[in-house]
């Protein structure tokens, strides 16, 4: 029985953890602005800001 | 003094990248800066206090520029703010150019485009004392008298003279001194005043200049000029006819009059050392020598990953299977818990990170090359190899960074200023191998060519994997440009770092960063999938009777969702000779490419558990169809790597493609990707299965 739950949670847990990963790479500033994030004007083309 | 409408005088900074502008400019505002956009872009504009004597100014920071080409949003600014178009910024009263003292000749390019546009303009010579140190002495008051405009020695770091800079200023806003400009030839300037005709005189001459020299410049558009196209075509045909060609003529001239505005200004000593340099640079970017040195180095380079890492790798694979056998034991107790850690999380984490070793000596060579200065040859180099396809060494140096990762390298591409060809770099960025993929390739390798072909053969199958993306990308990059984007050529300027020998320190910190990174996403993303993969490996359960435990847990697996899943999709997959199992790794790979390791790993294990000991490539090798032909021939092997070599298998290089370029483009590269992937597998297995039969 707890065996089960142990196995029930850890395999929970990876696929909240893959899920919350995948939503977080599609909105970069999910948790401190929200959709706000995604639509926020970013500028391009600064050669400073390249790596 | 004032400017003509009253309001306090506005002057401009402006010049190069990395040439101390901002630094100066914080100096002469000191703290009383604002911050905020140029009117109509998202480029930041910093605007200050300018205290000049007796004289309150406001100076502007202008982005850093390489020349006015207006090809990207910056230049754009630069040139509206310096022509009077820029919204919410009146036109500058002076311009300072700050030039590197260090790089005069090439500096001065953008101040004599500058000086076209009849501002006043102040020269800050800075970094003058980088200059000194290097041997090189410039007689500033020559030059000044030389190029009509007031030349004064600055060294923004330390502060040093900007007292006489701030003179030069308040002298220039009275005095208003011009640049010495090129004396264009008159057969230019006719077919520049019949333009300027045609625009109806909203453009200045400077603007007139652009135009001409710059195809595809968004200007005719924001002023509403709605016959500029054929317009300009018409007169850039003419300067073409009189043997000026447009795409090349003005840096040629340019170049040519800035030389005889510098001829005797400047002393640069030129060592033994600096000789040796341009002569190892005459053979290193040569056409045929070049190439080949740099088709040795990577020969080289891939050769050595197998090699130099095989003892480091079978210590790695020993403590696993050491921990493995502990884990095993005591969890003994609990059947359920112990698969999940020895077939689930130790089988699947461990089969990723076996392949450290080899991403350590992956790092410790593209470091090694960076440092030492190469990697930029070798951009100019690639420049004379893609510029046919539409591509230039601007486009490779993201592509170079790829071959680590496609997402830094997606980044990189914003110091693409056009548009288009930004797009394009991005749709094949992911095509060069990057390190995800190289566990993929090692795995066959060292499973199916290795063994009977030897290291050497080995080695060069690993360096023609990372080819293939290169190859592919040409044709691609051509397909994109020519037909999809229509992509207009690009000048390319690269700054060749002087040879270096390469820190110890900087080389350490480059392969412990992407170590670190590649075992944090093994402890992490991969530890997850491993977990979900070994659950749908693991359920529903079946109770399979008298028979062996082994063929029990065959048994299992193809009863389990994946099995069931891997059964349904494996038809799709049959052209390219892949079983239900690897089509299963396959897919569960689209992710993130490393986890078919995991997931061979993990699938491979729970068929065969007792011989936790024995390597993965070793139970690959031994799988067989139903009819007992072998799984994995070496053709399926090379189908295997040329489907990864060639699919879109990242989440996180699409979630950047789509940030970078829409979701849209994103999605077109998965498409198109997966596709080409899919088509290479298949034809490399026909290919193979012909000529076996």
């Amino acid at each position: 029985m707890l065996e089960g739950a142990i196995v029930a949670v850890v395999v929970a847990g990876a696929a909240f953890y893959l899920g919350w990963t995948f939503w977080r790479s599609v909105h970069p500033k999910a948790g401190a602005s929200g959709c706000a994030g995604c639509h926020a004007k970013r500028p391009v083309g600064r050669v400073e800001d390249t790596p | 003094m004032a400017a003509p409408d009253g309001r306090a005088p506005v002057v401009a900074v402006a010049g190069n990248p990395n040439t101390g502008k901002s630094t100066l400019f914080n100096r002469l505002t000191g703290g009383s800066q604002r911050v905020g956009n140029f009117g109509g872009v998202t480029v930041e504009k910093k605007e200050g206090a300018l205290r000049l004597d007796g004289i309150d100014a406001v100076a502007v920071d202008l982005p850093g520029t390489y020349s006015l080409a207006a090809a990207s949003p910056d230049e754009q600014v630069v040139l509206d703010v310096l022509t009077g178009r820029s919204e919410g910024t009146p036109r500058p009263d002076a311009v300072v150019c700050v030039v590197d003292a260090t790089n005069l000749g090439r500096n001065l390019f953008l101040v004599s485009q500058i000086g076209e546009t009849g501002l006043p303009i102040v020269v800050a010579l800075n970094m003058s004392d980088e200059a000194e140190r290097k041997g090189i002495r410039i007689d500033a008051a020559k030059l000044s008298s030389r190029v009509g405009v007031p030349v004064v020695p600055t060294v923004a770091t330390e502060g040093r003279g900007l007292e006489a800079l701030r003179g030069a200023i308040a002298s220039a806003l009275n005095d208003r001194p011009k640049f010495a400009v090129v004396p264009w030839p008159e057969s230019m300037e006719e077919v520049c005043r019949s333009v300027r005709a045609k625009a109806g005189g909203v453009l200045t001459e400077a603007e007139v200049h652009r135009l001409m020299f710059d195809i595809g410049s968004d200007l005719p558009r924001r002023i509403g000029w709605l016959g500029a196209e054929p317009a300009l075509r018409e007169a850039r045909e003419t300067l073409k006819l009189r043997g000026m060609d447009p795409v090349s003529f003005e840096a040629t001239e340019r170049y040519r009059h800035l030389e005889g505005l510098l001829e005797g200004m400047s002393t640069r000593p030129v060592t033994a050392r600096a000789r040796r340099g341009y002569a190892v640079d005459r053979f290193l970017t040569h056409r045929f020598w070049g190439l080949l040195v740099f088709g040795a180095i990577m020969f080289v380079v891939f050769s050595s990953i197998y090699w130099l890492a095989k003892p480091l790798m079978e210590g790695v694979v020993a403590l696993f299977g050491l921990l493995g056998g502990w884990a095993g034991a005591a969890l003994a107790g609990t059947p359920m818990l112990q698969s999940l850690v020895v077939d689930g999380v130790i089988a699947g984490v461990s089969g990723v990170l076996v392949f450290l070793p080899q991403i350590l000596v992956l790092f410790f060579f593209i470091a090694l090359l960076e440092d030492t200065g190469y990697m930029a040859r070798a951009a100019f180099l690639m420049d004379k190899v893609f510029s046919w396809c539409g591509l230039n060494g601007k486009s490779f140096v993201p592509m170079l960074s790829s071959f680590a990762c496609a997402v830094p390298a997606i980044i990189g591409t914003r110091s693409i200023e056009d548009p288009k060809a930004r797009l394009a770099t991005i749709l094949i960025s992911p095509l060069m191998s990057c390190s995800a993929r190289l566990p993929v390739y090692v795995l066959m390798i060292g499973a199916f060519i290795e063994p009977t072909y030897g290291p050497v053969w080995a080695g060069v199958a690993l360096f023609a994997m990372h080819l293939l993306g290169l190859v592919v990308a040409i044709p691609v990059a051509f397909v994109i440009n020519r037909f999809l984007l229509r992509t207009r050529p690009l000048p390319f300027v690269l700054e060749m770092p002087p040879y270096r020998r390469p820190g110890v320190r900087d080389v350490g910190l480059k392969m412990y960063r992407n170590a670190m990174e590649f075992v944090v996403r093994a402890g992490t993303v991969i530890l997850a999938f491993a977990i979900l993969i070994w659950a749908l490996t693991f359920f529903p359960r079946t109770e399979a009777e008298g028979v062996s435990e082994s063929e029990a847990r065959a048994a299992q697996l193809e009863h389990s969702y994946l099995g069931r899943f891997g059964k349904a999709v494996q038809p799709a997959f049959e052209p390219a000779g892949f079983d239900w199992k690897l089509t299963v790794s396959v897919l569960a790979s689209f992710p993130a490419r490393e986890v078919v390791v995991t997931t061979l790993g993990i699938i491979y294990n729970v068929g065969e558990a007792e011989d936790s000991d024995s390597l993965l490539r070793e139970r690959l090798a031994a799988a067989s169809w139903p009819d007992g032909r072998k799984v994995y021939t070496p053709w399926v092997a090379l189908a295997v790597m040329v489907f990864f070599a060639l699919c879109l298998q990242c989440g996180s290089t699409v979630a950047v493609m789509a940030r970078e370029s829409g979701w849209r483009w994103a999605a077109f590269a998965f498409v198109y990707m997966t596709g080409l992937a899919w088509i290479g597998a298949v034809a490399v297995y026909q290919v193979g299965a012909g000529l076996a039969a």
